[in-house]
């Protein structure tokens, strides 16, 4: 591991439980892992082990109902929902399986979307967005509505957005699961590029052993419990 | 206060927002070009039919105070109650011009003396009421604009009466003839006049050609012998002129009964008062209509976007910002229909602005004191109505759609 790598964020004890009384489930049950600055990580396991409720937390899009999650050092259950909604705009991007874009934005706007909503002026955000369009190589699809993309290039702009705020963490749940083999290897080249190019923390939820084989780190879950955590 | 860098974030979130707002209303074509003439045929509607509604009532007001009565009427208490001429009071017109000369406000005033009389022709026999005016002075009132046949009064002198067509007909005499008008006079005792018919005149209201029978007020009043006047009329430059001198004239004349034309026309007075509340009802009843067919096009609208309002959530856009977007796609669409509606209804009003004609159902609207031709009268104050109430209500339908698309939990919006 690099010298300069620090921890982005923990898991204290972290148990994550849905319902009540007879339907109760045990999405978590009390985790405790720390996730490195610019790791590659998988979180893999079978269906309902717990990988995107794991996510999840880490994005800050959920509250723990028991134990701690730290972000960057600090805990995160005494925010506001406003202050979360904030985080997640600066410091998180997000890949979900599938309906990433905002339908009635075109792939450049749809780019923008965060930097908008951060007040990046209208100039610096579209040279920002054009250049991950090309670094990306996407840029032909730029005036595009989602409805005309194709599932992996609809892929890439979910990328794209999530990375062009400068997150300090990717997080992406599932995002080949609706792709063919040959697009998820593109993805996965991305992913690896966005980690070690960028320099980007990414943590990846997936069934897919193809994505398995690029993450140098793999959380194996199973009924909401870290099975294994091997670096490879 | 907000900084440079800060107020210019927040204009590019408004942006951002009237782009999402603009966009997703557009992505709903149909449904919302559905909404949106339903706005404008309810706002260009509320508009067009106020518009009449006030030249209605602008109407019956100009018809009541251009009746005898003008805005502010004075009599003695006796005469209302028994119209004789011996109930009359003494004229003091150096006592009217002090007190009218320098209302500015005023339009004019008259002083006419009235007696019910029976009238006699070669052939008939009716009642009715004379009165004795100035023509002069008679600007303030229809009598100046009737239409006559034959020769009109120009004197307060003039000694020969003009009669109303319906009257006329039902004595069955001649422009020139003489008639016959028996009458109490000032000494209580039962007087024969002949006057000799001048002039026939056409009045809107039929009840006016058969009651009045007007003369010159002098020559009447030497006829009788008498120096007395039945009633002062006065007529201001408007309404609200009346309203602000009434007291003022109740106090010069103390021992006189001040009426204003509202006690006089009981009836247009109402019609008067009611109007501001039958527009503000149909405007609620119309309206409110609107408002739920705006509410189930929001509701179903945030309904259908859930997903990709997780999405935004997820990346970070705040609740309040999804409240605010909503919100604004309803007010956008208001906006658009009022605008559009207000063009329509504009276009309409100008091409009926000479009037349109209504004696298809003369009937009634004459019952209402009403001429059969309607000219619209449009104001500010209805325009402003609508368009603040339709706004107001714009934000009110949004308002529960807006509340559960900021409760729109971002992972299970995510997950279904
Ligand atoms: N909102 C919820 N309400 C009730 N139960 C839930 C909810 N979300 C998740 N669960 C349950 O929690 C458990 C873990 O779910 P989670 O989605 O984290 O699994 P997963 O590993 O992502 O599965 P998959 O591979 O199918 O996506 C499952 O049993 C699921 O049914
Ligand atoms: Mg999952």
């Amino acid at each position: 591991m690099k010298s300069n790598s620090h921890t982005l964020i923990r898991f204290d004890t972290v148990s994550r439980v849905y319902g009540r009384d007879a339907t109760l489930v045990h999405a978590l049950h009390q985790v405790s892992v720390e996730i490195t600055s610019e790791e590659f990580t998988a979180i893999v396991g079978p269906s309902g082990c717990g990988k995107s409720t794991m996510l999840q937390l880490m994005g800050l899009l959920d509250q723990p109902t028991d134990g701690q999650v730290y972000f960057e050092g600090c805990s995160t259950t005494t925010l506001k929902s406003r202050q979360l909604a904030d985080l997640r705009l600066h410091k998180i991007g997000f890949v979900f399986q599938d309906f990433n874009l905002i339908p009635v934005l075109s792939a450049i706007e749809n780019i923008e979307f965060p930097l908008q909503l951060q007040g990046t002026s209208g100039k610096i955000r579209r040279k920002r967005a054009y250049d991950l369009l090309a670094k990306l190589d996407i840029e032909d699809i730029a005036n595009r509505r989602p409805s005309d993309m194709s599932g992996g290039q609809q892929q890439r702009v979910a990328i794209a957005r999530a990375l062009v705020s400068d997150p300090v963490i990717l997080i992406a749940d599932e995002p080949s699961a609706n792709l063919d083999s040959q697009t998820t290897q593109d993805l996965c080249d991305l992913l690896r590029t966005v980690n070690q190019d960028f320099a980007i923390t990414i943590a990846v939820a997936s069934h897919d052993p193809l994505v398995m084989e690029y993450a140098r780190r793999r959380i194996h879950l199973l009924d909401g419990r870290i099975n294994k955590d091997e670096q490879v | 206060m907000l900084s440079v860098s800060e107020s210019k974030s927040v204009f590019e979130k408004i942006k951002l927002l009237l782009a999402l707002s603009t966009r997703n209303l557009w992505r709903q074509k149909r449904r919302n070009s559905v909404l949106l003439i339903a706005i404008i045929i309810a706002v260009s509607g509320v508009i067009v039919l106020n518009s009449l509604i006030r030249g209605m009532q602008t109407q019956m007001v100009e018809q009541a105070v251009s009746g005898l009565s003008a805005h502010i009427n004075i009599q003695s208490a006796k005469f209302r109650d028994d119209p004789w001429v011996g109930h009359g009071f003494i004229e003091d017109s150096s006592k009217l011009d002090d007190l009218f000369l320098k209302q500015r406000t005023l339009r004019g005033w008259t002083t006419r003396l009235h007696t019910p009389v029976v009238v006699m022709s070669e052939r008939e026999t009716r009642g009715a009421f004379l009165v004795g005016i100035d023509p002069e002075r008679e600007s303030i009132s229809f009598i100046n604009d009737l239409h006559i046949e034959g020769l009109t009064l120009t004197r307060t002198l003039d000694n020969s009466v003009i009669i109303g067509r319906a009257l006329f007909d039902q004595l069955r005499t001649k422009l020139g003839h003489r008639i016959v008008v028996t009458l109490q006079n000032v000494q209580g005792i039962s007087q024969d006049i002949g006057f000799r018919i001048s002039g026939v005149y056409d009045a809107d209201r039929n009840g006016i050609e058969k009651q009045y029978i007007f003369t010159g007020k002098r020559a009447l009043q030497q006829l009788l012998d008498t120096t007395l006047i039945s009633e002062i009329a006065i007529r201001f430059q408007s309404e609200k002129d009346a309203q602000q001198a009434q007291n003022f004239i109740v106090a010069a004349f103390p021992d006189l009964d001040v009426a204003t034309w509202q006690q006089l026309n009981p009836l247009s007075a109402f019609m008067f008062e009611i109007v501001d509340v039958v527009i503000f009802i149909w405007l609620c009843i119309v309206l409110l209509t609107l408002v739920f067919g705006l509410l189930n096009s929001l509701l179903t609208a945030v309904l259908e976007r859930k997903r990709e309002i997780g999405i935004v959530r997820a990346v970070g856009l705040r609740s309040s910002m999804v409240l605010a977007q909503i919100m604004l796609e309803s007010v956008l669409l208001m906006v658009l229909g009022i605008v559009i509606g207000l063009l329509f209804a504009f276009l309409f009003l100008f091409w009926i602005h000479e009037g349109i004609d209504l004696s298809m159902f003369a009937a009634g609207v004459e019952l209402m004191n009403l001429s059969p031709k309607i000219v619209p009268a449009l104001q500010l104050r209805d325009v402003v109505l609508v368009v603040g109430t339709s706004l107001l209500l714009a934000v009110f339908a949004s308002l529960l759609p807006a509340y559960r698309s900021a409760r729109i939990n971002p992972i299970e919006a995510i997950r279904s």
